[in-house]
């Protein structure tokens, strides 16, 4: 339908210049450079050697190096190139530079909180309220569901009012509704009541929904009509950047955090279950290990429990 | 120990205590993204302006 629907009612409105090739250099080095960011993130949060983080890897520290080095590479060729992926000149527009950096922020902000509520749904919350580890993907999916409502909800408003308002007004106030929503967050308890929880998610939702339409109508406004394929297209990569690196940085704060305080408190809680004999192994436990298990509803106790039963010499 | 609520009860306020520390840091970032969209300038709309200069 969307295929028949565009090629049959989509105008062509600017003059398409088929003389311009494919970026490739500019399309590799960004690509590659972005993954090996990625990946060196990813096993600095596995467990290296006798370190509960992998920072100390020379994996790690050498694809660090390699995707910094690759995407300053990038900003160079994009200078020299004739039809650059990225138009740097157009950042020389305020607006332009402005928009994309909220954009930026807000991905990061914003990209990765649908699955840190994915988790404290799945892993803590629900099991604490007699859910079944089988249901819970499906609860947490109808408890996040207020988040998304007022995301669609704002979207037509908010092109409303950013015609009466303006779309400064209304992209600062989405923003700032956005923080004000993350620092509610942070009031909550583990065992939070859900009315409090589906209130702040929606109202986060909210001002998202206010910020997206009126700060990329405002990008789109500020470049001269020849350059909007470019300028939709950084846009576009800057926000998808900023969403996949945004659920690298939750990851990373939320496993270092964890990494300092949870083998202590679990050593702490088999202590107090009677088992004291078990604090040395819960102490060695992964915290990335004892996320995904949260999550994924194993539990490592157990299997800890049950090895230690086999390694006991009879 | 053998209890489905035993392990999530466990870790439930270390993983808080981080979960907080990413939201914090998630604020900081919005408020910032907000003083970016602030500082956009007035609206332009790019052709509207050439245009009128070209008249």
């Amino acid at each position: 339908m969307g295929t028949i629907w565009s090629y049959t009612k989509l105008k062509e409105l600017s003059k398409p210049n088929r003389t311009e090739g494919i970026d490739w250099a500019g399309n590799i080095t960004f690509g590659l450079g972005l993954i090996l960011i990625l990946i060196a993130i990813t096993y600095g949060l596995l467990p290296y050697g006798s370190s509960q983080l992998g920072w100390s890897n020379p994996f790690v520290i050498g694809s660090i190096i390699a995707g910094l080095g690759l995407i300053c590479s990038f900003l160079y060729i994009e200078t020299k190139v004739r039809h650059p992926m990225f138009k740097l000149e157009l950042f020389k527009i305020r607006m332009f530079t402005a928009g994309n950096l909220a954009s930026f922020l807000r991905s990061i902000a914003y990209g990765g909180l649908m699955i840190m509520l994915i988790i404290l749904l799945q892993g803590i919350c629900l099991p604490l309220h007699g859910y079944s580890y089988a249901e819970t993907p499906f609860w947490a999916g109808i408890y996040t569901i207020p988040l998304m409502v007022g995301f669609v909800t704002m979207g037509p408003i908010s092109g409303w009012l950013s015609d009466r308002y303006g779309s400064r007004f209304l992209a600062t106030l989405g923003m700032v509704i956005v923080g004000t929503g993350f620092l509610l967050l942070t009031t909550l308890p583990y065992n939070f009541n859900y009315m409090e929880f589906a209130l702040i998610i929606f109202l986060i939702g909210i001002g998202n929904g206010m910020f997206s339409s009126p700060n990329t109508a405002s990008i789109m406004n500020s470049v001269p009509a020849k350059y909007r394929g470019t300028a939709s297209g950084m846009r576009s990569t800057l926000q998808n950047t900023g969403q996949t690196m945004s659920i690298a940085i939750f990851f990373t704060i939320v496993i270092i955090s964890l990494a300092s305080s949870l083998p202590t408190a679990l050593a702490s809680a088999v202590t107090q279950a009677g088992a004291p004999q078990l604090a040395t192994y819960v102490q060695h436990i992964p915290v990335t290990g004892a996320l995904f298990a949260a999550f994924l509803g194993y539990d490592p106790v157990k299997t800890i429990i049950s090895s230690v039963l086999i390694s006991i010499p009879q | 120990m053998e209890q489905r609520t035993w392990f999530p009860t466990a870790i439930a306020p270390s993983f808080m205590e981080a979960l907080r520390d990413a939201f914090y840091i998630s604020a900081l970032m919005a408020f910032i993204a907000a003083v970016a969209s602030a500082l956009r300038g007035r609206i332009i709309i790019a052709d509207y302006e050439e245009n009128a200069k070209n008249r």
